[in-house]
C-alpha cells in the first residue's frame, strides 16, 4: 500500500463526498428534535426522582450552600428542641406543678367518695327530679312516636 | 434564568465560546431552556454525522435522542476540559458504533433526502457533465454509487471519512472526538478515501 499522502489525489472524491452534504431528514424535522428530546428530559427527570427524598437530594446536589443552609437550620431546631426537652425535664423534677395549664388535678380520694368528681352545676329550668316532684304527682312516660322526620332535600335550584 | 440576549446574540469568534460555557453551566444547573438551546444548536452537525454512518433517517433520529439524552444525564460530570460540542459529538459517535456493531441488516440510504439544491452545485455540475464514463450518470445513481461504496468500509472509517469529508472537521477535532492521534486519523482517512476511490474508479477518472 502506497504511504504517500496526497490530498490532490483524492480532489475529485472529496467533491464528490461533500454532495452528501445535501442529504437532509423531511421538512421541519429540526424544529420538532428538539421537542422530542426536552420531552424525553423532563420524562427522565420525573423517573429519575421516584421519591421525594431522592429528588430532595437531587436539588441540594445542585445547590451545596442551600443544602449547607438547610443543614444548619434542621441542626439548630433539634438542638433547640433538646435544650427545651431538658429545661422541662428540670422543673419537673423539682417539683409538681400547681395548677398547671397541662396537667390534669387527679380527685382527691378523701374528698371525693367512690372517685366520682362532684358535678358543678345544676339542672335546666323545669327538669323535674325526685327532688322537685312532689309524692303522688302522676308521672307519665314520654311518647316520640308522633315525631317526624323532615327529609332533607337536596335539589338544586336552577339559576 | 438566562438572560435572552445571550441566546440570540449573533454567533462571533470569542463569545461563542463563552455563550456556550455559559448555557452549559446553566444547564448542569438544571435548567431546561439551557439544554434545549445546546440541543438547537448541535443538533444538525450530530444528526448528519449519525446519518452517514447508519444511512437511515429512523436510526439517526433514534440514536441521535439517545445521544443527547445520555448527555443531559450525564452533564454533571461535563467538567469542560473539551468543548460541549466534541463531548457530546463522542457521545453520539460511540452510541452509533456500538450500534452498528450489533445491526446486522444495514439498509441503503433514502435518496429521496438529497436535497434539491444539489442539483446547483457546481461541483456536482462539473462530476456530471465532464467526459467520462459518469456522464452518462445522472445525480441519483451517483450518489447510490457512493452510498455503496460509503457502506462497504469499516465503521471507523467510514466515521472517518464522515467527519473529515462530508462534515469538514478538522483532523485535530476528529482526534479529540474519536479519542486518538492525529497521525491515527490521517492513515484511516488516507486508507478509506483509497478504497472509495477504488470503488468509484471509472467514475473519478
Amino acid at each position: 500500500m502506497s504511504t504517500h499522502l496526497d490530498p490532490d489525489d483524492f480532489e475529485q472524491l472529496r467533491k464528490l463526498l461533500a454532495l452528501k452534504r445535501y442529504e437532509t431528514p423531511p421538512p421541519g424535522y429540526f424544529e420538532s428534535l428538539p421537542r422530542k428530546v426536552m420531552t424525553r428530559v423532563e420524562m427522565t427527570e420525573l423517573g429519575i426522582y421516584s421519591t421525594w427524598w431522592e429528588w430532595i437530594v437531587a436539588r441540594f446536589d445542585a445547590k451545596p450552600v442551600l443544602a449547607c443552609a438547610y443543614g444548619f437550620a434542621v441542626s439548630g431546631l433539634l438542638l433547640l428542641g433538646f435544650r427545651l426537652s431538658q429545661q422541662f425535664e428540670q422543673e419537673v423534677a423539682a417539683g409538681p406543678i400547681q395548677g398547671g395549664p397541662w396537667l390534669a388535678a387527679a380527685p382527691d380520694p378523701l374528698t371525693t367518695p367512690n372517685g366520682i368528681l362532684p358535678t358543678s352545676f345544676g339542672f335546666p329550668v323545669g327538669f323535674l327530679t325526685s327532688e322537685t316532684v312532689d309524692e303522688g304527682t302522676d308521672l307519665h312516660p314520654a311518647h316520640f312516636n308522633n315525631l317526624r322526620t323532615k327529609q332533607a332535600s337536596f335539589a338544586l335550584s336552577p339559576r | 434564568m438566562i438572560d435572552t440576549a445571550v441566546l440570540t446574540e449573533p454567533v462571533k469568534s470569542t463569545p461563542v465560546v463563552v455563550e456556550e460555557r455559559v448555557l452549559v453551566r446553566h444547564a448542569q444547573e438544571g435548567d431546561l431552556r439551557a439544554f434545549d438551546e445546546l440541543v438547537r444548536r448541535f443538533q444538525e452537525r450530530v444528526y448528519a454525522t449519525v446519518y452517514h454512518m447508519t444511512a437511515n433517517h429512523e436510526d439517526a433520529n433514534d440514536l441521535v435522542q439517545e445521544a443527547f439524552l445520555k448527555a443531559y444525564r450525564a452533564l454533571k460530570s461535563f467538567k469542560g476540559d473539551s468543548s460541549f460540542f466534541t463531548w457530546v459529538y463522542r457521545i453520539a459517535v460511540n452510541k452509533t458504533i456500538n450500534f452498528l456493531k450489533q445491526r446486522k441488516n444495514r439498509s441503503g440510504m433514502s435518496l429521496n433526502d438529497v436535497d434539491f439544491n444539489a442539483e446547483h452545485d457546481p461541483d456536482l455540475v462539473a462530476l456530471v457533465s465532464e467526459k467520462t464514463p459518469r456522464r452518462e450518470l445522472g445525480l441519483i445513481e451517483l450518489q447510490e454509487k457512493l452510498n455503496a461504496g460509503m457502506q462497504k468500509l469499516s465503521d471507523i472509517h467510514r466515521l472517518v471519512v464522515t467527519l473529515h469529508d462530508v462534515q469538514g472537521l478538522s483532523h485535530e477535532e476528529i482526534s479529540k472526538i474519536m479519542d486518538c492521534n492525529t497521525g491515527t486519523v490521517r492513515s484511516r482517512l488516507f486508507y478509506a478515501r483509497q478504497q472509495l476511490q477504488g470503488y468509484l474508479a471509472d467514475y473519478l477518472k
